[in-house]
């Protein structure tokens, strides 16, 4: 791993890894990839080309998570769309 | 058709001991006081009802009050209510259901129905227009909750029923009613039924048709009622999409989905029984109630058949909390349960408790966590009271006050607990405790504002008395208008106002200022609906002191069954232990919140209505 770079998790839940469209999508694992160092969670729709305005929010370490966190390495950061319990 | 406008105010009183009825007509001021529904249904029992009765006796009363909205046209209105005192919980219960029975009810031109008596043997009530017939049961008593309303209702057109299966005439104490597919789930309102021998009750609607009293406004906010459902990322997205179980990858990833009876609250399996896993391998399709524009209800295939995709709360207590993550099962249960006539949330903690008890060698079963063996057998032997059985139909209070193990019996007031584990959600844990029916998340759902919007801290008591208050008496209304729950996601948050502050602001307004920010909470869309409908002028402020009204009775009739602070509180697993996966092992800091709550509401410090707040809100007392 570059020095610069950070490796986490991302999890997609809601239909959201079908709009991602990766290829052999496993949603226990989710994805492993390396972002740079600094990042902050919103960039992650970015990083994955989600259309823009589709809202998606985060949950870093059980909690929901502000937009503006900086991920941290071996941060499971688990992406949803709007949604609320039954 | 004849016409209704507004609403009939025609309340049918059956008595099964002398078979006769006679009408009771609600007044103006009983309609602005208390609303409809569950919140008229309380009023007329709290008029009715001695205290301290049988929960299964003649004397006690089983109130079927269908909303408001029922029936006019309204987006998700297929509501009624039902108010009884509960057998398993001992203090006055309501229960909210979408199935047919409701509108076949009010096109019948009734308000609602009190049942009292009892029958000698098995009878079954047809109810029309005119009144009612006493038929006699004995041929339907023994027969599940489904054959029970494919033989009475059948394919006719405008005929819908309430019924109950084994586990109601056994009085299963968390029994309960079936309408359709829908169900008056919690508390033990089918025992009620098989108390009194009642087995099924027939209404045949259509006579009327129902009409707000007001209908151009009616129209014009049920056309801003549609397109906020249609706007809202919750009701049009999420639920349409997913149901409910849809909430199961959220509640793990929050950390708070409860597993092995509440000692774990996140699992990697959790997706296998996830919203999104049963659309894909399922085929998941909508199966609504009537009137339904957010379609959260579904159903699938399972190996060529179709059944019915369990509710959240369903998977997880009859699933994950049992360390079970396998969704055929969980899918063969709820039918099971649907057929047998259980509450899938008291049946599932009931189970988790003998798994647990088992595990420490307090009771023997073949019941073990993460094992299927043995839970078909043993929910068959709760509803027919066979041998364990009979016992484990009396819920996990009774049942931890025999053989020990209070500790994690999770459970409030005798009701077992919902899905949410609320050490990760503080502000929950006090609406679960100070809740009226008992362990409920329907009272306050706190648990979208902390956890699922993350706009209040989940885990600091500051501001959580003042938002649990403000969702109960919202709630209330609700529940007494007789629309969906749900609603409120799409009614309240896609107000322009909270729509277009950012969720910052927002969350800051919240923890900070909480009566600031529920002051700024619009929910006219509920106002309006119920007065174009009524033809009742009121404000939000009468409307919102209505629900307040409406849940002080229901705790001024609790206490005096002797409920007070002692009773507000929760098992010690949620308040002195942590959850597995919390690291800092946090638990619900229940007393910092009660004092609050109890000032808030106008109670004394034991947690009693004062003399002061009943007559503010109009409340006899007795």
């Amino acid at each position: 791993m570059l020095k610069n770079k950070i490796r986490i998790t991302i999890k997609l839940f809601s239909g959201l890894d079908k709009e991602v469209i990766l290829e052999n999508y496993n949603p226990y694992n989710g994805i492993s990839m390396e972002v740079p160092k600094g990042t902050r969670v919103y960039e992650i729709a970015k990083l994955l080309h989600l259309s823009r305005g589709v809202p998606v929010f985060y949950f870093i370490n059980e909690r929901r998570s502000p937009k503006w966190y900086r991920l941290q390495s071996g941060d499971i950061v688990s992406c949803f769309k709007p949604m609320s319990g039954g | 058709m004849d016409v209704i406008k507004g609403t009939s105010n025609k309340v049918l009183e059956i008595n099964l001991t002398s078979k006769k009825f006679t009408v009771y007509t609600v007044s103006k001021e009983e309609r602005k006081l208390y609303l409809g529904g569950k919140g008229l249904g309380l009023k007329l029992l709290f008029d009715r009802l001695k205290s301290g009765i049988d929960p299964l006796s003649a004397e006690n009363i089983l109130a079927v009050m269908p909303g408001v909205l029922e029936s006019t046209g309204a987006p998700c209105t297929a509501r009624f209510a039902a108010v009884t005192k509960s057998p398993l919980t001992g203090i006055m219960a309501s229960a909210n259901c979408g199935g047919p029975f409701g509108s076949q009810l009010k096109t019948a031109g009734w308000d609602g129905i009190l049942i009292r008596g009892k029958a000698p043997k098995p009878i079954y009530l047809r109810i029309d227009h005119s009144g009612v017939s006493f038929e006699d049961a004995s041929g339907l008593w023994g027969m599940d909750a489904q054959a029970v309303q494919d033989e009475v209702v059948g394919n006719q057109k405008n005929l819908a029923a309430l019924a109950i299966g084994p586990a109601g005439e056994n009085l299963v104490r968390f029994a309960n009613i079936v309408s359709g597919k829908r169900y008056l789930g919690r508390a033990g309102m089918g025992a009620v039924m098989g108390s009194k021998k009642l087995k099924a009750i027939v209404v045949e609607g259509g006579k009327y048709k129902i009409e707000p009293k007001r209908p151009y406004t009616f129209k014009s906010v049920r056309k801003k009622a549609l397109a906020y459902i249609d706007s809202n990322a919750v009701t049009a997205g999420s639920y349409r999409n997913y149901g409910t179980a849809s909430t199961i990858n959220l509640s793990n990833a929050a950390g708070i989905l409860p597993i092995n009876n509440f000692t774990i609250g996140s699992d990697q399996r959790a997706v296998d029984i996830a919203g999104e896993t049963f659309a894909v391998e399922h085929e998941a399709r909508p199966s609504s109630c009537k009137t339904c524009a957010i379609l959260c209800g579904h159903k699938g295939t399972f190996n060529g058949n179709t059944a019915k995709i369990p509710e959240y709360e369903s998977i997880v207590l009859m699933g994950s909390n049992l360390g079970i993550f396998d969704r055929e099962k969980i899918v063969e249960w709820n039918n099971l349960c649907g057929k047998l006539g259980l509450d899938t949330i008291s049946a599932g903690g009931t189970l988790a408790w003998v798994m647990e008890a088992t595990q420490k060698g307090m009771v023997k079963s073949d019941l073990t966590f993460g094992s299927a063996e043995g839970i078909s057998e043993a929910l068959h032997d709760i509803a027919y009271a066979k041998g364990f059985g009979k016992e484990m139909g009396l819920g996990s209070r009774a049942l931890s006050q025999k053989y020990g193990g209070e500790d994690f019996a999770i459970h409030a007031k005798g009701l077992e607990l919902p899905a949410y584990d609320p050490r990760g959600s503080v502000g929950l844990g006090l609406a679960y405790a100070v809740a009226n029916r008992g362990g409920c998340h329907l009272s306050s759902y706190v648990v979208a504002i902390e956890v699922f919007f993350g706009l209040m801290n989940p885990y600091v008591a500051k501001a959580k008395p003042e938002i649990t208050i403000f969702f109960e008496s919202l709630n209330n209304c609700i529940n007494s208008m007789g629309t969906c729950l749900f609603t409120q996601f799409a009614y309240t948050m896609e107000d322009p106002l909270t729509k277009m502050t950012p969720d910052l602001l927002l969350g800051m307004v919240m923890q900070y200022l909480p009566k600031v920010a529920t002051k700024l909470v619009n929910f006219s869309i509920y106002r309006k609906l119920w007065s174009t409908t009524t033809g009742i002028g009121t404000s939000n402020g009468d409307f919102l002191k209505a629900g307040d009204r409406i849940h002080v009775l229901e705790r001024y009739m609790n206490t005096r069954e002797g409920i007070a602070r002692k009773d507000d509180t929760l098992p010690d697993r949620l308040l002195k232990e942590g959850r597995k996966n919390d690291p800092k092992q946090r638990t619900v800091p229940l007393e910092k919140m009660l004092d609050h709550y109890y000032d808030l509401r106008g109670f004394d410090s034991n947690g009693i209505p004062t003399r002061e707040t009943l007559k503010r809100l109009k409340i006899e007392i007795k």
